[in-house]
């Protein structure tokens, strides 16, 4: 192959960049079938177009990527970028062979799924809420600023949120599936740890500010009791309508005997 | 994430006037919701769609019915307790359309065989469609209901009942920093 060809073959970092833009629209035809499988053929499309000129080979690599797939959505950007470096490596005739893709997506797809469900969904996202809703109580009644918690949330939340993308499709191109290794030394427990030390900080530190609001004493005490009944009975199945229907009921009920 | 009730709360008060309702509504649900997360296949109940109606309806129905600072609370409450089914019923239209989604993939198959790749962006496109249609399908048709029902409905609620639901607007604060204390305790 002559060396003009072979640079048309090469991804270039605007490549990269399409992709990570591209990766938004991963959950799009979210389905029961096989969950994110499309929409992760939507962002790799623009490399396979470039990857392979020619429209039997195009038709193939686009098949193979119909197949099931499904990860955490930030944590996906580190797959789409080491298959895009894999794909890059077959097309160049390496020694990478299909199944060996599918079998990079199944397995990472898991363990990826795993870290980013309780990092962002378990940790981050409610640890940052949670800050932004502690802004909302303390500033509330002296402080005309208070709409600047939501935008703290958002700030703080896509810090992380658009790292973990971009970085995922660049680290994940250069280092392929070293990857893994990467993300062990990231220490993704620690920032799990301590976001939910502090976490807990911050709603006793809530509970008291509302508790001393200038309120009457049997409200006080209701607050009080609610919560400490809710914290120490801990059935997290109950969901938190059936629990707010009962906080309804039980004021009710103690409207009509007091 | 601007789907989360702590955002689309004061974002809904901020178009509609009233900031300061829809970041206390918004800061509410959120605590409530606060440990929602979708893992796997599993989806949960829609806090985006019980935020938005919710505070929408609060903030068109109480310039209209004038209320007096001792009932404020309890009209807030009936609406979040009306408001709160809506989660669920969202989110069973919500599992239809993702079971639904499985007739694309077909498709896609079906077309990329044929060697039509074009077809990829299309479907990504119209399926985007579909999500932004049913959500704001669903809200126009709950709000517009909401703003004609609610004020009627809480016209007809005793006294008793009134002052129980004002109790519980006041002490809401406890159930969402419960629900967060065992998020964050593990």
């Amino acid at each position: 192959m002559a060396i003009s060809q072979m640079d048309n073959i090469i991804i270039k970092k605007s490549d990269l960049y399409r992709l990570f833009w591209r990766s938004f629209c991963l959950q799009a035809v979210w389905n029961f079938e096989r969950m994110q499988n499309l929409g992760f053929l939507y962002i790799l499309a623009p490399v396979l177009n470039r990857l392979y000129p020619e429209k039997e080979k195009r038709v193939q690599s686009y098949r193979r990527h119909l197949e099931f797939f499904n990860t955490h959505p930030y944590f996906a950007n580190a797959l789409v970028g080491i298959v895009a470096r894999l794909e890059e490596e077959m097309a160049k005739g390496g020694e990478v062979k299909p199944e060996q893709i599918t079998t990079v997506k199944m397995s990472m797809g898991g363990a990826f799924g795993g870290i980013g469900d309780s990092l962002f969904w378990g940790a981050w996202r409610p640890f940052t809420a949670l800050v932004a809703c502690v802004l909302v109580i303390i500033y509330l009644r002296k402080w005309e600023g208070a709409w600047l918690a939501p935008l703290f949330f958002l700030f703080l939340y896509n810090f992380l949120h658009f790292h973990t993308r971009i970085k995922g499709v660049m680290e994940g191109y250069e280092k392929k599936t070293k990857m893994v290794r990467l993300l062990k030394k990231r220490h993704y427990s620690r920032t799990i740890w301590s976001s939910r030390l502090i976490g807990l900080g911050l709603v006793l530190l809530a509970v008291i500010i509302i508790f001393f609001r200038d309120w009457r004493a049997i409200e006080r005490l209701y607050f009080l009791a609610f919560f400490l009944s809710i914290v120490f009975l801990n059935r997290r199945r109950i969901s938190s309508a059936k629990l707010l229907y009962l906080l309804i009921g039980i004021s009710c009920a103690g409207a009509y005997i007091f | 994430m601007v789907s989360r009730p702590i955002v689309c709360g004061p974002l809904i008060g901020f178009l509609l006037g009233d900031l300061k309702t829809g970041l206390i509504i918004g800061a509410l649900l959120e605590l409530i919701w606060i440990n929602v997360i979708s893992v796997g296949a599993a989806i949960p109940p829609d806090a985006t769609i019980v935020a938005v109606t919710c505070t929408t309806l609060i903030i068109l129905t109480e310039r209209t019915l004038q209320l007096s600072n001792n009932f404020q609370g309890s009209y807030r409450m009936a609406v979040l307790a009306l408001t709160m089914p809506l989660g669920e019923i969202f989110r069973s239209i919500d599992i239809r359309q993702r079971k639904l989604n499985a007739h694309f993939v077909h498709y896609l198959d079906r077309e990329i065989s044929k060697g039509n790749l074009k077809a990829v962006e299309k479907v990504n496109y119209l399926s985007l469609f579909l999500f932004f249609l049913k959500g704001f399908l669903f809200s126009l048709i709950a709000i517009s209901i909401g703003v004609y029902i609610l004020p009627k409905l809480f016209s007809y609620l005793p006294y008793g009942i009134l002052r129980g639901l004002d109790f519980a607007y006041r002490v809401l604060p406890a159930l969402g920093l419960a629900i967060a204390f065992n998020t964050f305790r593990g």
